[in-house]
């Protein structure tokens, strides 16, 4: 749940950022306070959006990485970042075809897509210390 | 006040406020009128035109025009350039010049291209034995762009016989509205003849593409000139909310996407503005969206009381919307022709003042006073 939870909102931030970069960069002036007062509208907006979907996203992609290293009878935990960002490049690339554009502005750059993975990982990352202590405890 | 001409005031007040307030009410009426199809079984009709009293050419989105001729519907016209119909790109808009009674130039607007790389273009044409012959290149929007949304792509003669050409932003390029050096986004204009007119806003600025007219459009589906009031007016599709009619003028900037009242449809905003400085706010503003796909301007003797009015198609409230101006303030919106219940896609008046449709569902319908 914290690793859905951190996921989104590195994703929902880094979206507001690079919207708000693309803006500025054709003249609007924006300063700090409407840029945390966007980021928090985001968060708010995507709540029934985007929220679910990386939710939904990171779910498959951990369940397969579990399946994939008992398959393998892997004893890493390595799978996990690698499965969370894969299941956000999995997201943008299963959204584009719908209606041929990008539906998450902040990803429409090489940069902005690599920002979005980056959050995936970071959420695998954190599964990954859960599942690790998790493990410990258990031994 | 003495009393004698407080008993005038209001006795006169009394007499004449029945009569406003009916005058009122009778020019926002609409009704009397009956609907009639004229063809029906059209793939995607997108734009239509008078030819002459019984012809009509209609542009299908999938790339073919064709001839409606007393509920005959013609095989396609032969000729046609290479379309690229995907998504909402296709076959487009149409219009006939000014003095088309004389010349016999057909314009029209397509997308061309491929998926990687497509652009809108308009072309000229004149229409011999359901042949396209003297093909003419008009204009190409460039940057060209990889994705097939967002063309505009709707057309109008101003009465120096120039053309206004709308272009849309290509979704996944809207900031490219606000930029000079791109043709995405904007209101274009060029002489009939393709060429640029010495007197557009930016002609002398060599880092601004000199076709561009007005910059700060989404996606701009209906233009047309209002031969009575002199002005341009134009709707467009915002995102989710935010679709708007602008009076049009040259040189403006109508603020996409620093400026909009919609959101995007991911629930995220497109920019935290809704004014800016220097950029131009709308006439009308339709949040939550009606999709507007077409527009024009009522002058007729068949409805005299629709007289001056804007008539917008919409798509996603399926309706014909009326907007009545009275100096630029809008005094009265109404939905008209709910019980078509289709996605409508253009409006037209014909010679006899009567309202031409066309549906998403491959109709031309035909209102007539009853």
């Amino acid at each position: 749940m914290l690793a859905v939870l951190v996921t989104f909102l590195i994703a929902s931030i880094s979206h507001t950022q690079f919207v708000l970069m693309e803006l500025a960069r054709v003249g609007a002036e924006i300063n700090l306070t409407t840029r945390i007062s966007a980021s928090l509208q985001d968060l708010l907006g995507f709540l029934l959006s985007y929220a679910p979907v990386i939710a939904i996203g990171l779910l498959l992609g951990f369940s397969i990485s579990n399946w994939v290293k008992t398959k393998f009878n892997s004893d890493s935990l390595g799978w996990y970042p690698i499965a969370g960002g894969l299941s956000l490049l999995t997201i943008h690339a299963a959204m584009y075809p719908i209606l041929e554009i990008t539906l998450i502005a902040g990803a429409r750059s090489n940069a902005g897509l690599a920002v979005q993975i980056m959050a995936g990982v970071i959420g695998g990352w954190l599964f990954y210390q859960f599942r690790k202590r998790a493990l410990s405890d258990n031994h | 006040m003495g009393h004698r001409t407080a008993f005038y005031l209001v006795f006169w007040l009394t007499l004449f406020t029945p009569n406003l307030l009916a005058s009122e009410s009778d020019s926002a009426t609409f009704s009397n009128y009956k609907i009639t199809q004229m063809a029906s079984g059209l793939d995607s009709p997108w734009a239509i035109v008078q030819l002459d009293k019984d012809r009509f050419l209609v542009n299908e989105k999938v790339g073919t025009m064709r001839l409606v001729e007393s509920g005959i519907i013609s095989e396609p016209i032969k000729n046609l350039p290479q379309v690229f119909a995907r998504s909402q790109g296709g076959l487009m808009d149409l219009q006939l010049h000014p003095d088309y009674p004389n010349n016999h130039w057909i314009y029209f607007s397509y997308a061309t291209g491929d998926r990687e790389n497509n652009a809108l273009r308009v072309m000229r044409a004149k229409l011999k034995q359901q042949q396209l012959v003297e093909q003419q290149v008009i204009l190409t929007v460039s940057p060209w762009k990889d994705t097939p949304v967002h063309y505009g792509a709707r057309m109008t003669f101003l009465p120096d016989n120039s053309l206004l050409v709308t272009s849309g932003d290509g979704f996944d390029y809207r900031e490219s509205a606000q930029k000079k050096d791109s043709l995405l986004g904007k209101i274009v204009r060029v002489s009939d003849d393709g060429g640029i007119p010495n007197d557009n806003p930016f002609i002398n600025n060599k880092a601004v593409k000199p076709e561009i007219w007005s910059l700060g459009h989404r996606n701009p589906q209906g233009i047309v000139y209002d031969k009575k009031r002199q002005q341009v007016f134009s709707n467009e599709h915002g995102p989710q909310g935010g679709d708007e009619i602008n009076v049009i003028e040259k040189g403006k900037n109508y603020g996409w996407p620093i400026v909009t009242n919609g959101i995007d449809y991911s629930g995220a905003l497109i920019t935290p503005f809704k004014e800016y400085q220097g950029m131009t706010q709308p006439t009308v503003d339709w949040t939550p969206s009606i999709a507007p796909s077409s527009l024009t301007v009522y002058y007729g003797e068949m409805f005299p009381e629709l007289n001056g009015d804007l008539l917008s198609t919409t798509l996603k409230s399926k309706e014909l919307r009326r907007v009545k101006l009275k100096q630029d303030k809008v005094v009265l919106q109404q939905s008209l022709l709910t019980e078509i219940d289709a996605r409508l896609r253009d409006v037209m008046i014909d010679h006899q003042g009567a309202i031409i449709l066309l549906t998403d569902d491959g109709r031309v319908l035909r209102v007539v006073r009853e």
